[in-house]
């Protein structure tokens, strides 16, 4: 298991994440102490049928919960997930962007490398953008019509 | 053992019973948010060994997109014994060999296998490496990346587009 444990044991790479790291801390303790104080002095109330309805008053509730969905819900989450990935080449374009040194080769300033780069996230959303045109135009997210 | 390590088994032991969870559950849903403690596990054992870009791989595609994928997966099968954890499981022993001849298999390539870090290893963030080169050599690889988005685009709306009358 040895080996398992270099990439853990380099040098110093944690402490760029502290905040982070305190972060998820602060939220795990926040969300538990919430609950256990709650549970603590709150009130414990006798549960019996009728609170364990979805709605105490009013029509009974008919059916299950797991009933099935339209399928136009697929088409949202899959266009969710392609729009997800898009996010993905955005994240180290916009790194490179934001801190791009000109490598003095192909590009002399930084006001060329900017400018392709661009270019280049300008035909790459222009290509993903006409997918969600055709979209549009299909009436794929038209909810209205029977 | 250092900070570090705390950490990555922290992150291991996250991942390992989210893992857990997400097998043994009953319920398909319950089963589907252990999934997401588990890919948050990974992501941390991400960032732990400095593959800061992959980390952030994890939760954007992983936690965000594959699981929202599946959970409207359940949304679209609706009631069946299996979502709700009714159906008797059978082919156990069968189940059991096949995983237990997987994991032996994996195993015996994790043991054999040498983790040596090469001397371009470095504690620095990936992300701006990798966007570099996203945009340097790989630029055709990457316009295609945004083709290969827009077939699988129309593609899902193709198939659940209504018969046009």
């Amino acid at each position: 298991m040895d080996h398992l444990l270099i990439v853990a044991a380099r040098d110093n790479a944690p402490v760029d994440y502290l905040p982070v790291f305190i972060l998820l801390l602060l939220a795990v303790v926040l969300s538990v102490s919430q609950l256990a104080i709650s549970w603590l002095l709150g009130k414990r109330v006798e549960t019996n049928e009728a609170k364990d309805e979805p709605y105490e008053c009013g029509i009974e509730a008919d059916g299950h919960a797991h009933t099935r969905f339209s399928v136009k819900f697929y088409l949202v989450a899959v266009l969710f997930i392609l729009f997800d990935i898009e996010v993905v080449f955005l994240y180290p374009w916009a790194v490179h962007f934001g801190g791009g040194v000109p490598d003095g080769v192909v590009f002399e300033t930084r006001g060329e490398l900017l400018g392709f780069l661009f270019a280049e996230m300008a035909v790459f959303l222009t290509i993903l953008f006409l997918g969600w045109y055709w979209v549009v135009k299909k009436k794929a997210l038209d909810w209205e019509e029977a | 053992m250092g900070i570090d390590a705390i950490v990555w088994w922290l992150f291991a032991a996250v991942s390992v019973v989210g893992s857990l969870f997400a097998v043994l559950s009953p319920s398909i849903v319950r089963a589907v948010f252990s999934l997401l403690l588990a890919f948050g596990g990974v992501a941390g054992i991400y960032a732990v060994a400095g593959a800061d870009f992959l980390a952030i791989l994890q939760i954007v595609v992983y936690v965000g997109g594959v699981l929202v994928l599946i959970a409207f997966g359940i949304l679209l099968t609706g009631r069946t014994a299996q979502a709700l954890g009714e159906h008797e499981v059978k082919n156990r022993p069968l189940g059991i060999l096949i995983a237990a001849g997987i994991f032996i298999g994996l195993l015996g390539a994790l043991m054999k296998s040498s983790f040596k870090i090469g001397g371009n290893a470095t504690n620095e963030p990936t992300t701006e490496a990798i966007g570099k080169l996203l945009l340097g050599d790989y630029i055709v690889a990457f316009e295609f990346a945004s083709v290969f988005l827009l077939m699988a685009l129309i593609g899902a709306a193709y198939l659940v587009r209504r018969e046009e009358a």
